[in-house]
């Protein structure tokens, strides 16, 4: 059985933080079905064809919309959902039509490959601004003591955490959600940075990162 | 002495500088543009994000514009677009006087050096120092180029 985690914090960045979880169940067969819970809420999709029809219809709603789509067809008990478990609801959705292949492919295909360093647009069709999903590169997984910085971002809602359970050792990375707040230096505070000065240049720099691989993708199609 | 004085007049020209100052405007104007163009970005922006019923999760308003839509570095901007003017400073400065075989092979090189600069080097090279002051030191011989040919009317 393999599983796809998401975990956020449920709270604003104003008050303290509650981070919580998201899953997706599945075998990832042909055959298999999907099962979304979060919180003692579920949806179980009986096939593929489900939850890529689900997918296709959710494709650019913005939270609010999306849990009135819910309401109207019948999943009822997601109806005082906050915004942020809206949110990485779609973001589980998305991740998961991005990694699917790779994942029930892995004999052929690499996740690694298409884990790091990736951006997954939310395609609205209208013209207000698209929103991304950026997956952080690898090296901020990988330095020592980048974690806790990481961690803070993350209750300060201005990142999320992404485990797979695939077989083997479980792969993590951060992403980067598709609404973040404008937050003010002094909510950067914390124990081990006085100023909030660290965070936010570790902060502006993960922005940086995302915008130079969305304008390389604009200039080269890559 | 009197050599080097005489040398120093003959590479130095008046109406030269005037057309020089004139490309410096014009450098100016574009990057003012450029900057204004973000300016009404960041305010069409503002306007949506003060829209949107979503109010309270989106934090503070201002810097979620600034993060979303930052203004880029003055100096990088004005190395950008400083070539094109180059380039036009030399249409006009060549074409006036007799026309010999080595100014159309300079207009040539510095007509493939503005495009090489605006399509491929800028993106690259643009935030290392030594490309800048190389773009400096060009339009300084450039200077010299053309305030020679004026001279020897």
């Amino acid at each position: 059985m393999k599983r796809i985690e998401i975990i956020y914090n449920d709270n604003s960045f104003t008050e303290k933080p509650h981070v919580k979880s998201i899953y997706l169940d599945s075998k990832f067969d042909y055959k298999s079905n999907y099962k979304v819970s979060s919180e003692g809420k579920e949806i179980v999709f009986d096939s593929k064809n489900d939850i890529d029809n689900f997918f296709e219809k959710t494709k650019g709603l913005n939270p609010n919309e999306m849990s009135l789509y819910l309401l109207r067809f019948g999943y009822s008990n997601w109806e005082k959902a906050s915004f942020y478990e809206m949110q990485s609801l779609k973001s589980i959705l998305l991740c998961y039509h991005w990694l699917e292949l790779s994942i029930s492919n892995s004999e052929d295909l690499d996740v690694n490959k298409m884990f790091y360093d990736e951006f997954i647009v939310d395609w609205n069709y209208k013209i207000n601004p698209q929103n991304t999903i950026y997956l952080l590169k690898k090296e901020y997984i990988e330095k020592e003591g980048q974690l806790i910085y990481l961690q803070r971002l993350l209750e300060l809602n201005l990142l999320c955490k992404i485990n797979l359970f695939i077989g083997g050792e479980p792969l993590i990375n951060y992403f980067i959600p598709l609404l973040t707040p404008g937050v003010k230096l002094e909510y950067f505070k914390s124990n081990f940075d006085l100023h909030g000065n660290d965070s936010n240049k570790l902060w502006k720099k993960l922005l940086e990162d995302k915008s130079t691989r969305i304008g390389n993708w604009l200039k080269n199609r890559f | 002495m009197e050599i080097a004085y005489n040398f120093l007049k003959s590479i130095l020209n008046l109406n030269v500088l005037y057309q020089f100052i004139g490309a410096l405007i014009s450098i100016a104007l574009t990057v003012m543009v450029v900057f204004l163009k973000q300016y009404n970005l960041r305010k069409q922006r503002r306007s949506y994000y003060e829209g949107m019923s979503s109010y309270q999760e989106l934090g503070d308003i201002d810097v979620k514009v600034d993060e979303d839509l930052p203004y880029e570095n003055v100096l990088k901007i004005v190395f950008k677009w400083s070539l094109q003017p180059l380039l036009l400073v030399f249409l006009l400065g060549f074409i006036g006087n007799t026309t010999e075989y080595i100014k159309l092979i300079v207009f040539i090189i510095v007509l493939i050096s503005t495009m090489v600069h605006e399509f491929m080097a800028s993106d690259e090279y643009i935030d290392m120092k030594t490309y800048r002051v190389f773009i400096l030191i060009l339009w300084l011989i450039s200077y010299f180029i053309l305030s020679y040919e004026a001279n020897l009317i």
